[in-house]
């Protein structure tokens, strides 16, 4: 099947990151978007999509997965037919052409009516977006996965400007969770997020406390609809 | 006393928006839970069964039948 034109997509170019592409997917109610993306996934995916039980999470999936399709397909210059994706035991999913692991790494993540894609030809890389709009339980989220320090920032707010923070520091962690691989096997309270990023930097170094020779590009890329954050491995030279 | 299932479907209920009749079978991620909301349900079930579950052993439940056995296996 060959893409849509760009002005008929639910997916759009949204920035580039260190030596990251980030594609930006609109996950709005159309019924004519799902019934067209439907058309990209394979028999395993829409089994998985049977098994969905709630509308907008199967919409949520069937509009990502599609443009994570055409993004893929375009970017290892194969057809839709040869691509397929399998799991990790630590469930991070990878791309497979011809039924051999292909050379590029992908995040997906999705909140409300925003996902991001952000995919590397070369290292590692995690995203994660967030709407802040969602009433949630930001002090239980954070008393499981803050340090005492960022527990405290937050405690010393309130309203928005508290909602702000959690947000910023939550995609932060998750996008570096996410590029390392491991899922919530790695606590997110273990390591703390530099307080210049906490603070308004759009952008640093990082390295996990327990991996002090890794370096990671970090990146906040929140607007006012949303927040996001975009973790990449440095490239050596 | 309740049930382990009947408590879970509370708090289920209560913080994840399930209903009071969820799936122990689903996947929580295909039910729509969130990260931030499966984290938060969690410090809840901590507090409900005595456990003191951190966030990486929290999202290896991933359906909440899981965590019903693990709870009849471990709580106090």
């Amino acid at each position: 099947m060959a893409p849509k034109a760009l002005d008929s997509c639910w997916w759009r170019p949204f920035t580039v990151s260190g030596n990251a592409s980030v594609t930006y997917v609109d996950l709005s109610p159309d019924t004519e978007r799902e019934s067209s993306a439907l058309g990209w996934l394979d028999r395993s995916e829409r089994a998985r999509l049977e098994r969905i039980r709630t509308a907008w999470r199967r919409r949520e999936f069937v509009l990502c997965r599609s443009a994570l399709r055409a993004i893929l397909c375009n970017r290892l210059d194969c057809d839709n037919s040869q691509l397929s994706f399998e799991d990790s035991e630590q469930g991070k999913p990878s791309a497979l052409v011809r039924a051999a692991s292909a050379a590029i790494d992908f995040s997906v993540s999705h909140s409300g009516l925003h996902a991001l894609i952000a995919v590397v030809k070369e290292g590692r890389v995690g995203i994660d977006v967030e709407d802040r709009s969602i009433p949630r339980d930001i002090d239980g989220a954070a008393s499981l996965t803050f340090t005492p320090v960022e527990q405290a920032e937050l405690a010393a707010l309130g309203g928005t400007r508290k909602t702000e923070l959690f947000y910023r520091i939550w995609t932060m962690k998750e996008a570096l969770i996410k590029a390392l691989g491991v899922g919530f096997g790695l606590n997110p309270s273990r390591f703390e997020i530099p307080p210049a990023m906490r603070s308004g930097a759009r952008q640093c170094v990082f390295r996990f406390p327990h991996l002090p020779d890794q370096r990671w590009r970090l990146e906040y890329l929140g607007n006012v609809d949303f927040a996001a954050a975009i973790a990449t491995e440095p490239i050596k030279s | 006393m309740a049930s382990t299932r009947n408590r879970i479907s509370q708090l289920a209920d209560e913080h994840l928006g399930l209903g009071p009749n969820p799936d122990f079978d689903a996947q929580l991620a295909d039910a729509g839970v969130s990260s931030v909301d499966a984290v938060a349900f969690f410090k809840e079930v901590n507090e409900a069964f005595t456990l003191s579950l951190q966030a990486e052993e929290c999202l290896q439940f991933r359906t909440l039948g899981t965590l019903e056995a693990y709870i009849d296996d471990n709580a106090d």
